[in-house]
């Protein structure tokens, strides 16, 4: 474990605690602690910000009003992200989110941005079997065994649709995935 | 090249997971078969393209909203997070 891992772990031990005693003000610790990594997470499932707000916001008020049942057991930021996602998907389910929406934005060259948005939109494409492990482990980083642990899966289920959403991803891309460099 | 072995060697040669002997020896096979060079140089760049994303923007401005949304529904933030909410937004007119 990393010396900034290590940082993270004891931080939010302190604030889980806290926050389990009844210090509502530790929910500021846990926020900055997750609140863009599941930011992050949140606009890669929706693909727009302000639904990624809206979720980011619920996801925290969630952890609030379970602040009692919080365990600073190293299961948390699985847990968070279970949250978010199970958000994500009840968003999608009520707007059917499939294409891209006015609101995103990127940085970057024109050229560079415009392939972006194609991978973006392909991605957002993809069932969500696909685009979950698609997300955390290529885009969010996050290791297959969280992933999988997050998504309530095997460790080899959650690399078998990983596989096939990288290859569902590429024939959606076509041609343009040879201009992605 | 429609070979399930084949393709799962692209998988995790795709994902950066294969041995640098295999590799090789699967980048060697490439070289007298057109659709497994093909698959395998797509796919790389599909993961890449996905590992190169740098994501969305997180700035100060999505966080004050995030936060005021979440003060707006209840939440109690810490005195230095609550200044920043609050710088952001005065109202139209201060003493």
């Amino acid at each position: 474990m990393s010396g900034s891992q290590k940082d993270e772990t004891l931080a939010e031990r302190r604030w889980l605690n806290a926050l389990a005693k009844g210090d509502t003000e530790a929910l500021g610790g846990i926020y900055e602690l997750y609140g863009e990594k599941i930011y992050r997470y949140t606009f890669r499932m929706l693909g727009n910000r302000s639904d990624a707000e809206d979720a980011t916001a619920e996801t925290f008020l969630r952890v609030l009003r379970r602040s009692a049942e919080l365990r600073a057991d190293g299961a948390f930021r699985t847990w968070l992200f279970r949250i978010a996602r199970n958000l994500c998907i009840d968003r999608m389910r009520q707007h059917k989110l499939i294409e891209l929406p006015s609101d995103a934005h990127y940085t970057g060259t024109e050229e560079r941005t415009t392939l972006r948005i194609t991978v973006h939109e392909a991605l957002n494409q993809l069932p969500i079997e696909y685009r979950d492990p698609l997300v955390l482990c290529d885009l969010e980083d996050v290791s297959a065994k969280e992933a999988a642990e997050i998504l309530k899966i095997s460790v080899p289920a959650l690399k078998s649709r990983l596989y096939r959403g990288r290859r569902a991803l590429r024939d959606r891309l076509g041609g343009s995935i040879e201009k992605l460099t | 090249m429609k070979n399930d072995l084949y393709e799962k060697l692209v998988d995790l040669y795709a994902g950066g997971e294969l041995p640098q002997e295999t590799m090789e020896e699967l980048e060697a096979a490439a070289m007298g078969d057109k659709d497994l060079a093909h698959d395998m140089f797509t796919l790389t760049r599909t993961v890449e393209a996905l590992h190169a994303d740098p994501g969305p923007v997180y700035d100060e401005e999505t966080e004050v909203r995030i936060l005021l949304t979440m003060q707006l529904q209840g939440a109690e933030l810490d005195q230095r997070r609550q200044k920043g909410v609050d710088w952001q937004y005065h109202l139209p007119i201060q003493p």
